[in-house]
């Protein structure tokens, strides 16, 4: 049984939510250091590394995802197809409007960017630096001016009192420092109204070489502490090869509103060149964040759908499962408690009604294959044979008591037609006729009795049809072999015919036989003519012999028997009864039982055996070639172990009308006997537990066979294996 | 292998497009009362792009590195300083300003002028002779670099990635001898 867990939050996935919220928050900095934020701003390039790099993971995550599931899709597992199908639809409807959001971003920002640089502020920009710069080049051009006569009265004048003229001409001009240099730059005399400034403000080699070659330089330079803006006034004296430095100041607001300019003009010009790096840093930024969202659409598109029909491949796997047989499947119930919660209720309801009524049916099998199992048994243990046929006339079932019965291997015959069986077993056409009758016939309850001559000779069967309820058509005929009962009711009255002969008869031949003696003795040789009276009284006294023999017999034949068994050696015995008949020519014996005991009774035993060879010899007086051939043997059949004795004539063999009664009392076809012969051979047998059979051969004559029991091993021969010689028929 | 064709073609690339380079050609130490100071002979040779974004108006930062270490297994750091020079021109006066580590500025009318004036580095105070035993051997290192950090953020993404923009010298060291 599966139980399959429907899966919550798990490991993976709170990393993934972390790496998002990771990534959210990184990019949430990245906007705010692209905003300037001077904090953030250093952190720009290592956000942005960052970034990307948790994109490129994020990537690589549902690179395997989506890897994993297109697998699955190739390998039709379940779910797969849904899935991939929910995962573009997620995705598609997720980029939609992700595509948009991110398209109109950059158009306005874009434009928004490009707004700052309109062509107006431009102009004004540049037409407020040109307005600076043309009022200070009005006020650098007077300073000019003024610095060209301090010349002639600084410098042409020579050097004496060089500083004392520099001080005073400075103060006079209002300027913060006047320099005297040579052509080599180095100060000469220098004044600064600041007396605590020792290092004059020397300008670079350039400006003095502007200066030589122009004759003056004019220019703005930040000078002092506070960075006032100082118009740098430098005139040659081509004559003495020196230069004369002015550092004029401009007035405090001529300063700042310069320096204001300047700075909102460096600043326009500054974000004038960065305009291109501002677009692809602030699209650079919006693509990630594009990126970031596209993604974790995907990603969210991967988890809902998988988690969206988890349930549903469960159910999936479930229903094939199910569908292959294995009823005991169930499904975690999910605790969402909706209509998929409702399916999977439903399922496992379905499933446990489908076990049940499974092991119901089983149960339900088993009783019938157990009542089957019992049926059968009760049949092969019954002694009534039982046989099945269908509407068709097709034998279907036999139990063995019937095989054993008919002598028909009937579990050979299923499948046929009963009526090929019937004939084939030699059954009475009447019997076949009744048969069919009762079968097309609407009254299936008959019975009857028949005979049936069998492998093991006739056999006297009682039968009984019914139909089978349950089975249209189906006929059920049952038979029992009663030869044995009819066999043991003739005993019985033949039993009671020779006793009441024994006692009616036996009583008066005794007077009868002595009146004749007397009769003879008293009259035989005193009278004339004595010759009728000797051969009459001789015919009656030899007729009542005749007589009380022949009650004797009926006398042997009625009277309990006394039946004392011992193990003796058969073949000894044989041989003894033979030694008598030493003188018979006809007698061919080969004896082959060897030290095989039997339990018998000696006497008894020895009566059957002279009986049989005497019959024998009896059968073949008077012929040509007269031969009687003997034969002893040890064999072992379906478990039994008995000795055989086989004895067989060239005689006429028996009347075939008699040989289903040769051993019914009265029956013999010899002149002379009283028939009881074979009937008391029979009955010692049967007290022996053994099986006596007659047959004609093929070849002429008769066959008798005798089997006894091994000593100790009458249980396996009960009854005793019937020989097969009767097919040589 | 597509990879590794990629990554050469690039490497070429850089290497073509790369055409300023900081020198440090020459050094002199000396001592001064208690201190030693350092001269230095630096050469700058920039791109246009980067005398482009300097004439716009983007303030550009050349830091100058200095280490005086101890010449040992464990090579210990006695002194390790960052002067900064930051540069930039000023559209009204039409001239280049430049302010030192200590924010002294100083203006020049030529590009010539204000490298040939950043490329002398003079009396720069380099280690007091009480940190340095006469027994044992130091060495100093002088590296100089542009500061891509320092430049506008939305042209550091760039810069990083820029050979123009990633221009520095190697470390040139010599030993110092108390």
């Amino acid at each position: 049984m599966v139980i399959k867990p429907v899966k919550y939050l798990g490991t993976r996935m709170l990393l993934a939510l972390l790496l998002l919220s990771a990534l959210l928050f990184s990019l949430h900095l990245m906007s705010n250091a692209v905003q300037n934020s001077a904090t953030l701003s250093r952190l720009y390039v290592p956000l942005l590394i960052l970034n990307s790099a948790g994109l490129l993971i994020l990537v690589f995550l549902i690179g395997i995802s989506l890897k994993r599931l297109l697998l699955a899709y190739r390998k039709n597992r379940p779910g797969a197809r849904l899935t991939l199908r929910m995962v573009i639809l997620f995705t598609l409807l997720s980029l939609l409007p992700v595509g948009v959001v991110y398209f109109y971003s950059m158009q306005f920002l874009l434009r928004g960017i490009d707004s700052w640089f309109d062509v107006e502020i431009d102009k004004a920009m540049e037409n407020s630096l040109s307005l600076g710069k043309a009022s200070l080049d009005l006020h650098k051009r007077q300073l000019l001016q003024q610095t060209n006569q301090l010349k002639r009265q600084v410098i042409e004048q020579g050097a004496d009192g060089l500083l004392v003229r520099i001080s005073g001409f400075r103060s006079a001009v209002n300027a913060t420092e006047l320099t005297v240099l040579d052509q080599n730059g180095r100060v000469l005399a220098s004044s600064n109204v600041n007396p605590g400034v020792l290092v004059a403000d020397v300008p670079d080699i350039g400006i003095l070489q502007q200066a030589r070659s122009l004759g003056s330089y004019v220019g703005l330079v930040n000078y002092g502490g506070d960075q006032l803006l100082h118009v740098r006034v430098i005139v040659a004296d081509l004559a003495t090869s020196q230069y004369l430095q002015a550092l004029y100041p401009t007035t405090e607001r001529v300063s700042g509103l310069s320096s204001e300019v300047q700075d909102a003009y460096e600043q326009y010009q500054q974000l004038s060149y960065l305009r291109k790096s501002l677009k692809q840093s602030f699209s650079l930024t919006l693509l990630l964040v594009l990126l970031f969202s596209f993604f974790s659409a995907v990603w969210a598109a991967i988890y809902s759908a998988r988690r969206l029909l988890s349930p549903v491949v469960d159910l999936g796997e479930a229903t094939r499962a199910v569908a292959e047989g294995d009823y005991t499947t169930r499904l975690a119930q999910p605790g969402s408690g909706d209509e998929l919660a409702f399916l999977v209720s439903s399922f496992n309801d379905m499933t446990q009604r489908i076990a049940q009524a499974r092991d119901a049916a089983a149960r339900s099998q088993q009783q019938v294959e157990q009542q089957r199992e019992y049926l059968q048994t009760l049949l092969e243990h019954l002694s009534t044979g039982v046989i099945s046929i269908d509407s068709d006339g097709m034998l279907r079932t036999a139990n063995s008591a019937a095989s054993q019965i008919l002598g028909e291997d009937f579990e050979a015959h299923v499948g046929e037609h009963i009526a090929n069986i019937a004939r084939q077993a030699r059954w009475p056409e009447e019997f076949i006729k009744t048969l069919k009758a009762v079968w097309k016939s609407d009254t299936r309850e008959r019975h009857g009795q028949v005979s049936i001559d069998t492998d093991s000779g006739r056999k006297e069967l009682q039968w009984r049809t019914t139909s089978m309820s349950g089975s249209e058509g189906y006929l059920v005929l049952m038979f029992d072999d009663i030869t044995g009962l009819i066999r043991a009711q003739k005993e019985s009255a033949w039993g009671e015919v020779a006793r009441r002969l024994a006692h009616e008869i036996k009583n008066p031949l005794t007077p009868i036989q002595l009146s004749a003696e007397r009769l003879r003795r008293k009259y035989l040789g005193k009278v004339e003519k004595d010759e009728v009276l000797d051969r009459a009284t001789h015919t009656i006294i030899q007729q009542v012999e005749a007589m009380k023999g022949m009650v004797n017999d009926f006398s042997d034949y009625a009277r309990p028997s006394v039946f004392n068994p011992r193990p003796l050696v058969f073949e000894q015995l044989f041989k003894d009864v033979l030694g008598l008949y030493a003188s018979e020519r006809a007698l061919q014996c080969n004896l082959d039982a060897g030290e095989m005991l039997v339990d018998a009774d000696a006497v008894k035993l020895r009566q059957v055996l002279h009986n049989l060879i005497k019959n024998a010899l009896e059968a073949v007086a008077g012929i040509d070639s007269p031969t009687v051939r003997i034969e002893t043997s040890v064999h072992e059949d379906t478990g039994c172990h008995f000795v055989q004795a086989k004895i067989e004539d060239n005689g006429a063999g028996f009347d075939p009308q008699m040989l289903g009664r040769v051993f019914e009392p009265y029956i013999t076809s010899k002149q002379k006997g009283t028939g009881l012969g074979l009937a008391i051979v029979r009955k010692i047998i049967d007290e022996h537990e053994g099986g006596i059979w007659v047959a004609n051969a093929a070849s002429g004559g008769a066959v008798v066979i005798l089997r006894l029991p091994v000593s100790g091993k009458h249980d396996a021969c009960r009854p005793m294996p019937a020989p097969t010689f009767a097919k040589e028929e | 292998m597509k990879t590794e064709r990629l990554i050469f073609i690039l490497l070429l690339l850089a290497g073509s497009v790369s055409a300023g380079q900081i020198d440090i050609r020459e050094t002199r130490v000396w001592l001064q009362g208690e201190r030693y100071l350092l001269d230095a002979d630096l050469a700058y040779q920039l791109d246009d792009d980067i005398m482009e974004a300097l004439d716009n108006g983007i303030p550009v930062v050349f830091s100058v590195s200095v280490v005086v270490e101890e010449t040992s297994l464990l090579s210990t750091e006695l002194v390790s300083d960052r002067l900064d020079y930051s540069i930039r021109f000023r559209p009204l006066t039409a001239f280049y300003e430049v302010t030192g580590p200590e924010g002294d500025r100083r203006s020049f009318v030529t590009r010539a002028a204000m490298f040939v004036y950043l490329g002398e580095l003079r009396e720069i105070p380099l280690v007091d002779a009480s940190m340095l035993d006469k027994n044992r051997s130091y060495r100093y290192r002088v590296k100089a670099e542009l500061d891509i950090e320092s430049l506008p953020l939305p042209m550091q993404p760039m810069a990083w990635f820029s050979p123009v923009w990633n221009l520095s010298s190697d470390w040139k060291e010599w030993s110092l001898s108390p």
